[in-house]
């Protein structure tokens, strides 16, 4: 008993409020999508010492497009589409600066496959694999299994139908089973 | 991770349940307060950028209309003259080439003749290809065609 009733904003109310000069509305909108978006870089590669640039750079762009968002889908899908295109772009910026980029953590097994038949389904692969992936079935995929977004959040969020959001998860799926087998 | 069942084979969902383990650590060293202090800095501090336009829209938006016209008829006029000159050097009928240019010169006003004197000036060798015979206007010379667009300037001169 006696326990205060705090009100949440849902998204939409923090943006209006931004919108009018609110800068507490953005803090929030931030503290609440920071994890997921940078969960959802750093699985698809984003290096650690990449990973804050990015996230910060992708609300910049957010709160610099709102006038284009148009609440169609959520926040949260608008934004990590936001975070995936910029990892697209530094990724072609990375690779004029640096030509190979292997770390401990992922082994390469390149023109190995006795190694990559008993690799197996790891981490390692799965990551290499996902890589591969075309960037919407990436995406997809990821927004779908790591995210747990339904087929329409998807679909809104990357400005594609849901039936062919559907068609790029069942693809990727399909694609990593081939590949990793 | 959210569980999506029946959507993935056993294997791989184990094998995406540990890699989202490792991307989940390394995302919990973002500090959100961190990141929130300096996006707000950031839009504080960085203008937000103007709306993008396009140079080529808004030259053209720009432009008067009378002066979109101007162009388009001169172009038609090079064009054509192009044309012209072509059949003249190919050993073509003349007289299947002029209705061509007369058709774009009867319909201009003084400002678009104005606009050809400066084209004619360019396409000068256009000009002197052809023959003055039929009595059209592409039969007038340069010097010809700046009387008439003076009597055309003094005729509306007097009007208005």
């Amino acid at each position: 008993m006696g326990a205060a009733l705090v009100a949440v904003a849902d998204d939409g109310e923090l943006i209006a409020r931004y919108q009018t000069g609110d800068e507490r509305a953005a803090a929030e909108l931030v503290q609440r999508h920071t994890a997921p978006l940078a969960r959802f870089l750093a699985i698809q590669g984003a290096p650690d010492e990449e990973l804050d640039d990015l996230v910060q750079d992708a609300f910049i762009k957010a709160f610099r497009g709102l006038a284009s968002f148009r609440g169609g889908s959520a926040f949260r899908t608008w934004l990590l589409a936001i975070g995936a295109n910029l990892l697209k772009d530094r990724r072609r910026q990375w690779k004029k600066r640096v030509v190979v980029e292997l770390t401990s953590d992922v082994p390469d097994r390149s023109g190995d496959p006795a190694a990559e038949a008993e690799a197996g389904w790891t981490a390692e692969r799965l990551s290499e694999e996902i890589g591969r992936l075309t960037r919407l079935q990436r995406e997809v995929f990821l927004l779908r299994a790591q995210q747990g977004l339904d087929y329409g959040e998807i679909a809104q969020g990357l400005g594609v139908s849901e039936g062919s959001a559907r068609v790029h998860f069942h693809h990727a799926v399909k694609r990593l089973k081939e590949r990793i087998r | 991770m959210n569980a999506l069942p029946n959507e993935l084979p056993d294997d791989m969902e184990r094998a995406l349940r540990a890699l989202d383990a490792d991307a989940t650590r390394r995302a919990g060293r973002v500090d959100a307060d961190a990141v929130a202090s300096r996006v707000l800095a950031r839009l504080r501090q960085e203008p937000a950028p103007l709306p993008r336009v396009l140079p080529g829209r808004w030259a053209l938006s720009s432009v008067p209309g009378w002066m979109r016209v101007t162009a388009v008829a001169a172009m038609v006029v090079v064009v054509a003259g192009s044309l012209v000159l072509g059949v003249f050097r190919s050993g073509g009928d003349r007289a299947q080439a002029v209705p061509v240019v007369a058709v774009g010169l009867d319909s201009l006003n003084a400002r678009q003749l104005e606009a050809l004197l400066r084209v004619t000036a360019d396409v000068r060798p256009v000009a002197t290809a052809v023959e003055p015979a039929s009595g059209s206007w592409d039969d007038l010379s340069e010097a010809q065609l700046r009387a008439v667009l003076q009597a055309v300037q003094q005729v509306q001169g007097e009007t208005l």
